[in-house]
C-alpha cells in the first residue's frame, strides 16, 4: 500500500501540468498592424477564404525569430544565408482573429510573452488604437515594458527591415526607443505608460518611426487625441515635451550664429525639472511651466570671442538658452492646443490643483479650455562644464 | 475544554489576524477605494481601521464576562437556546462561505496568471487537502504557519511597493479632499461594515489567548500593522496608475506586472508575488476553515474541532464552484459582506446589552 502511494506520488507531483516545450511557442517579436482596404481584397480574390461575416480589417504582420539561426553558433553551421527572422502575414478582423489565422499556418503555438515592440500604421492609428489596446490590455502575458510606436507610413515596412548589426527588427527598435532618452528627440515610453495615459484620459504622445531598407529612423511622436492619431510631432517638438513631461536624460539644443559674437554653441542637457503651476484668474486659466536645465557645453562654431580670458560668455549663453528652450516647448504646447489635444495632461495638473474648477468644468476641458489657456513659460538653464579645454 | 496546546501567545495572535485578513481582497482595495473615493482612498482606510477597533472593543468587553467560553456558548446563556444556535450556525455558514471564496478567487487569480491550463478544480481540491491536514492539528500550527509565512507577505508587499516608487506620479494622488471629506467618511464606515471579515474571529477566538487580558492592546497592534500594508499599497498602487486602477480585477497583482527591477533579473516580477501570495492566501483560508469547524464544534459539543475538518472539506469545494464566472464571485463577497457586517457590530452589540441588563457574567466574583 505505502509503496503504490509513494509511486503514486511520483507521477502525480512532477508539477509539469502547463509544460510548453521552447521550441513548440512561436515567440512573437515583432507585430505591425496595418489598415486592410476590403475592396482591393475583393479584386484580387472573387472567392474570399474567410466567411462573410468576417471582412478583414486589419493586415497583421508578425515576426518569429529563427531561433537555430539566433542562437550564437547556429548561424555558422547552419550557413550564412539563413536569416534570422522570418515575417508572416495574414488580413484578420482583430489581432484575436489574426492569432487564431496564425494557429492554422504554424504548427508552433503564437507567444505575446516576448513581444518587443508592436508597429502601429499611420492609418490604422488614425482610425483608432481603441480596439489595439483592448487586446493587449486583456492578455495577461504581455509584457508590459513592450514598446508601441506609429509608422510613418505603412507598419508592414518596418516589419522587413532587415537590420545589419541586429538579427531581430523588435529588438533593434525596441533597443532604440529604451536609448531615446539619451537623443531627447524621441519619446520614451511603453506600452504599460501608453496604455495607462490612453484608458485614463485618451490621449498620449507615441514614438513614430520611418522605415528605410536596412534600418529605421525613429524621432518625433505622434499626437494622440481620444484614441484617435490627429498629427505628428517633429523632433524638435518632441524634445520640447519630453522637457514638459520631464522624462530627459540627455539630448543637444543648438543655439547662437556662427557669425555672432558667441559663435554656435551645443549645449548637452545632463538634468531638467520641471515645475507647473496653474492659476485661474476671471474664468482664464494660467498655467506657468517653470524648467530648471543643468548641462555642459563642448562646442563653439566660429564667435569671435575666446573663451580663455574669461567666463563672460557664460551669462549671455544661458540667455540665448533660455530664449531659444522657452520658444520651443511654447511652439510644441501651442501645437497641441491647435489640435486640441491635451497629450502632455495638462489637465490632470490643474484637477489636482484646482479640484473645484476642474469639477465645474473638465467637460469644456478638451475643446474649449485647453485651446485658450495662458502659457507662462519659463527656462532657467545653468551651464555646469565645458569641458577640459576652454 | 482547552488543552495548554490549543492556546497561543499574544504576538501569535496579531499575525494570526493579520494573516487571516489578508487573503484576495487586499489585492482588489484599491481599486475598491479608488472607485468609491478616488485618491482620498488612504483616508477611508484609516477610518475603517478606526472603526474595526471600536467593534472589536465591543466584542472583547462581551468576551470578558465569559472566560474560558466562545460566543458559542455564551450566546444560548444571554439569549436562550433556540435563537443562540441560530446565531452560531449563521456564524459557521459564514466562515465556510469565506473559505470557499478565498479558494476560489485566488484558484482564478493563479489561473490567470500562472497556470493557465491547470484545471480550477485541481487547485482547490490541493489547497484544500493541504488546508484540512494542518486545520485538524489545532490553533497551534495555524498559529505557527502565520509565523513562518508572515515574512513571505512582508517580502512581497515590499518587493512590489519599493521597486514601484519610481514609477509614482504625485499627481494622481491629488487633490486631496477633492471632493470633500464626507465620501471618504462613508466609504470608510461602509467599509468596515462589509468588509475584512476576519474582524469576527474574536467573538471565537478570545478564549484561546495565554493572556487574555491583551486583547485589546492585540487587536490595535494588528488593526494598525494591517493598515500600514493597506495605506502603502494603496498610496504605491494609486500612485502608479491613477485612474488606470479602475481597469483591473486585481490592481496590486497589475502593480507588480507593471514594475520592472533594474537589471532585468527579474523580467516578471508579478511571478515571484503571485508566488509568495500562495503562502498568505494559504494561512488565511487555513484560519477560516478552523473558524468554521472550531464553531461547529462548539455547537455539537465536540471535544476536537478536528473531527469537522474533513466534512467540510466537500462542502467548502461545492460551494466554490458554484460561481459560473469570475463576475458571480462577487455574490459569495456580497452575502458574506451582510453576514460579517451583522455578526460583528450588531450581535455583539446586542448581547453585550441583553448580558448587561441581566446582569449575566462568568467572571469570578462577578456576581458576589
Amino acid at each position: 500500500m505505502k509503496k503504490a502511494l509513494i509511486f503514486l506520488l511520483l507521477l502525480l507531483t512532477t508539477g509539469c501540468w502547463d509544460m510548453l516545450d521552447i521550441d513548440k511557442r512561436a515567440m512573437i517579436t515583432a507585430l505591425g498592424i496595418d489598415q486592410y482596404n476590403v475592396n482591393e481584397a475583393e479584386q484580387e480574390n472573387s472567392e474570399p477564404l474567410m466567411g462573410a461575416a468576417e471582412r478583414p480589417r486589419y493586415l497583421i504582420s508578425i515576426e518569429i525569430p529563427n531561433l537555430s539561426a539566433v542562437g550564437g553558433t547556429g548561424s555558422q553551421e547552419a550557413g550564412g544565408s539563413q536569416s534570422a527572422s522570418y515575417t508572416l502575414r495574414t488580413t484578420a478582423t482583430s489581432l484575436a482573429h489574426a492569432t487564431t489565422l496564425f494557429d492554422l499556418r504554424l504548427w508552433r503555438r503564437p507567444f505575446y510573452g516576448h513581444t518587443k515592440v508592436v508597429v502601429v500604421g499611420e492609418e490604422t492609428a488614425r482610425d483608432g488604437l481603441k480596439d489595439i489596446f483592448n487586446f493587449f490590455h486583456h492578455r495577461q502575458d504581455i509584457n508590459r515594458g513592450m514598446k508601441i510606436c506609429i509608422a510613418k507610413g505603412e507598419a508592414r515596412e518596418v516589419l522587413d527591415i532587415k537590420p545589419v548589426l541586429e538579427g531581430l527588427t523588435g529588438v533593434y527598435l525596441s533597443n532604440i526607443i529604451e536609448m531615446a532618452g539619451i537623443s531627447g528627440r524621441l519619446l520614451t515610453t511603453d506600452f504599460g505608460e501608453a496604455a495607462r495615459d490612453l484608458f485614463t484620459t485618451g490621449n498620449t504622445l507615441l514614438p513614430r518611426v520611418v522605415p528605410a531598407d536596412t534600418e529605421a529612423t525613429l524621432g518625433g511622436s505622434a499626437l494622440i487625441k481620444d484614441w484617435k492619431m490627429v498629427g505628428w510631432l517633429g523632433e524638435i517638438e518632441t524634445l520640447g515635451s519630453m522637457l514638459v513631461l520631464g522624462k530627459i536624460r540627455g539630448g543637444k539644443i543648438l543655439v547662437g550664429s556662427p557669425a555672432s559674437q558667441y559663435g554656435e554653441r551645443t549645449f548637452d542637457i545632463r538634468n531638467t525639472t520641471c515645475s507647473i503651476t496653474t492659476e485661474v484668474i476671471d474664468s482664464k486659466v494660467h498655467f506657468r511651466i517653470k524648467l530648471f536645465l543643468e548641462g555642459d557645453i563642448f562646442e563653439q562654431i566660429g564667435g569671435s570671442m575666446h573663451t580663455v580670458d574669461s567666463g563672460d560668455w557664460i551669462g549671455p549663453v544661458q540667455e540665448l538658452l533660455n530664449v531659444e528652450i522657452e520658444k520651443i516647448v511654447r511652439n510644441t504646447i501651442e501645437k497641441m492646443q491647435s489640435f486640441k489635444a491635451d497629450c502632455l495632461h495638462f489637465g490632470k495638473v490643474l484637477s489636482a490643483q484646482h479640484p473645484k474648477y476642474w469639477a465645474a468644468n473638465h467637460e469644456r476641458w478638451n475643446e474649449e479650455i485647453f485651446p485658450n489657456i495662458e502659457l507662462d513659460v519659463n527656462a532657467n538653464v545653468v551651464i555646469r562644464r565645458i569641458g577640459v579645454a576652454f | 475544554m482547552l488543552t495548554n496546546n490549543d492556546r497561543i501567545t499574544s504576538w501569535q495572535m496579531v499575525l494570526v489576524f493579520i494573516m487571516g485578513i489578508n487573503a484576495t481582497g487586499i489585492l482588489t482595495m484599491p481599486r475598491v477605494f479608488y472607485a468609491s473615493t478616488g485618491p482620498d482612498g488612504w483616508v477611508a482606510l484609516i477610518i475603517q481601521h478606526v472603526a474595526l477597533f471600536i467593534g472589536m472593543a465591543i466584542t472583547i468587553i462581551l468576551g470578558r464576562r465569559f472566560p474560558d467560553q466562545t460566543f458559542v456558548e455564551y450566546n444560548q446563556q444571554i439569549v436562550g437556546k433556540l435563537l443562540g444556535t441560530i446565531i452560531t450556525i449563521t456564524a459557521g455558514v459564514f466562515w465556510v462561505l469565506i473559505s470557499a471564496r478565498i479558494v476560489r478567487v485566488f484558484a482564478d487569480i493563479i489561473k490567470v496568471f500562472i497556470l493557465v491550463e491547470t484545471p480550477v478544480e485541481v487547485m482547490i481540491l490541493s489547497m484544500l487537502l493541504v488546508s484540512v491536514y494542518i486545520t485538524r492539528h489545532g490553533l497551534e500550527p495555524i498559529a505557527r504557519m502565520a509565523e513562518l509565512l508572515f515574512p513571505l507577505m512582508v517580502i512581497a508587499i515590499l518587493l512590489v511597493t519599493f521597486f514601484a516608487l519610481w514609477n509614482i506620479d504625485k499627481l494622481n494622488l491629488l487633490p486631496i479632499f477633492g471632493a470633500g471629506v464626507w465620501p471618504s467618511i462613508v466609504a470608510g464606515l461602509k467599509a468596515s461594515f462589509f468588509d475584512l471579515q476576519m474582524k469576527v474571529s474574536f467573538l471565537l477566538l478570545l478564549p484561546f489567548l495565554l493572556k487574555p487580558r491583551n486583547a485589546l492592546k492585540i487587536s490595535a497592534l494588528a488593526l494598525s500593522i494591517d493598515l500600514a500594508f493597506r495605506v502603502t499599497i494603496f498610496l504605491v498602487t494609486v500612485g502608479v496608475f491613477g485612474g488606470y486602477v479602475l481597469d483591473f480585477f486585481w490592481p496590486v497583482a497589475m502593480l507588480a506586472k507593471f514594475v520592472e527591477i533594474p537589471g532585468e533579473v527579474f523580467a516578471r516580477l508579478e511571478m515571484i508575488f503571485l508566488g509568495f501570495w500562495i503562502g498568505v492566501t494559504l494561512s488565511s483560508l487555513l484560519i477560516h476553515m478552523y473558524l468554521a469547524s472550531l464553531s461547529f464544534a462548539r455547537l455539537f459539543k465536540l471535544r476536537e474541532s478536528s473531527m469537522l475538518t474533513l466534512p467540510l472539506l466537500p462542502i467548502i469545494f461545492i460551494i466554490s464552484l458554484i460561481p459560473p464566472n469570475v463576475m458571480d464571485v462577487e455574490i459569495l463577497d456580497t452575502i458574506e459582506g451582510v453576514l460579517g457586517g451583522i455578526l460583528f457590530w450588531i450581535v455583539p452589540t446586542i448581547l453585550l446589552v441583553i448580558a448587561w441588563i441581566r446582569k449575566i457574567d462568568q467572571r469570578v466574583g462577578a456576581n458576589d
